[in-house]
């Protein structure tokens, strides 16, 4: 799957929103990360991931579903 | 006795350059094997900004000295087949964004105002390589500042899906 997008459309933070799901989700699995960007920043996944707001409960909220259902992302995960 | 499963793993590569992130392509395939024998899961490789480097190979003219075998094209072409090998062989899932040149109209001129037409940034060798496409860009309307829009491209759908990204770096939708 191609993400196109022009500067500062979110594309780094789609993959990032998608690393974290496919790591917490119902089938975590392993993920690579091949930053050419040098815009993808681990602590911004740390922060997604450890943030107190983001614990296993922040995957479950209607928000959250949602946006990764709009998206596709779980889906795209596997 | 049995160990527990090994927690999910996120291994990051960072590249300074075309040839670095082929390098990092070429070296994948046996950490993939490893991870989907490990857990009999599918990994998902993340390749963010695939055409950040092209302007750079551009300005230091790669591959226009005499006798050089280095070109862009075959480097893309190399960097194209490297995707293809880990989508289809080693059961990866593969997603990589690419920066677009910009709004383009149905012309192919810039445009001011929310188009979807598309402007391939990548070279012709990646034709038939991406099989799914996620078009992304601003909201252009001016009580929209922060507001992201999105939509599918392949396969075609036209819903628009409007998102923010919050301080924390999640995305949110409007």
């Amino acid at each position: 799957m191609e993400i196109c997008g022009i500067l500062q459309s979110g594309k780094t933070s789609v993959v990032s929103n998608l690393s974290v799901a496919a790591i917490t989700g119902q089938e975590p699995r392993d993920v690579f990360l091949v930053d050419a960007d040098g815009r993808f920043d681990p602590l911004l996944v740390m922060q997604l991931l450890q943030a107190d707001d983001a614990s296993e409960d922040y995957f479950e909220t209607p928000e959250v579903q949602e946006i990764l259902e709009r998206f596709h992302l779980v889906g795209l995960a596997g | 006795m049995t160990l527990p499963p090994a927690p999910p793993r996120r291994p990051q590569v960072r590249c300074f350059s075309t040839l670095d992130l082929l390098a990092a392509l070429r070296a994948l395939p046996e950490a993939l094997r490893e991870s989907h024998a490990r857990t009999g899961r599918r990994p998902l490789v993340l390749i963010d900004g695939l055409t950040s480097h092209a302007a750079a190979d551009r300005a230091t003219r790669m591959g226009r000295e005499p006798g050089t075998t280095l070109t862009q094209s075959r480097v893309q072409e190399a960097l194209s087949r490297s995707v293809q090998r880990i989508a289809k062989h080693e059961h990866a899932a593969v997603v990589v964004t690419t920066t677009s040149p910009g709004r383009v109209n149905e012309g192919g001129a810039v445009s001011p105002a929310v188009s979807w037409a598309f402007r391939a940034p990548l070279l012709a060798c990646w034709r038939g390589t991406v099989t799914a496409r996620l078009m992304l860009q601003p909201s252009p309307r001016s009580g929209d500042a922060g507001v992201l829009l999105a939509r599918f491209l392949q396969p075609e759908a036209p819903e628009v899906h409007a998102f923010r990204v919050d301080a924390a770096g999640a995305v949110v939708p409007v």
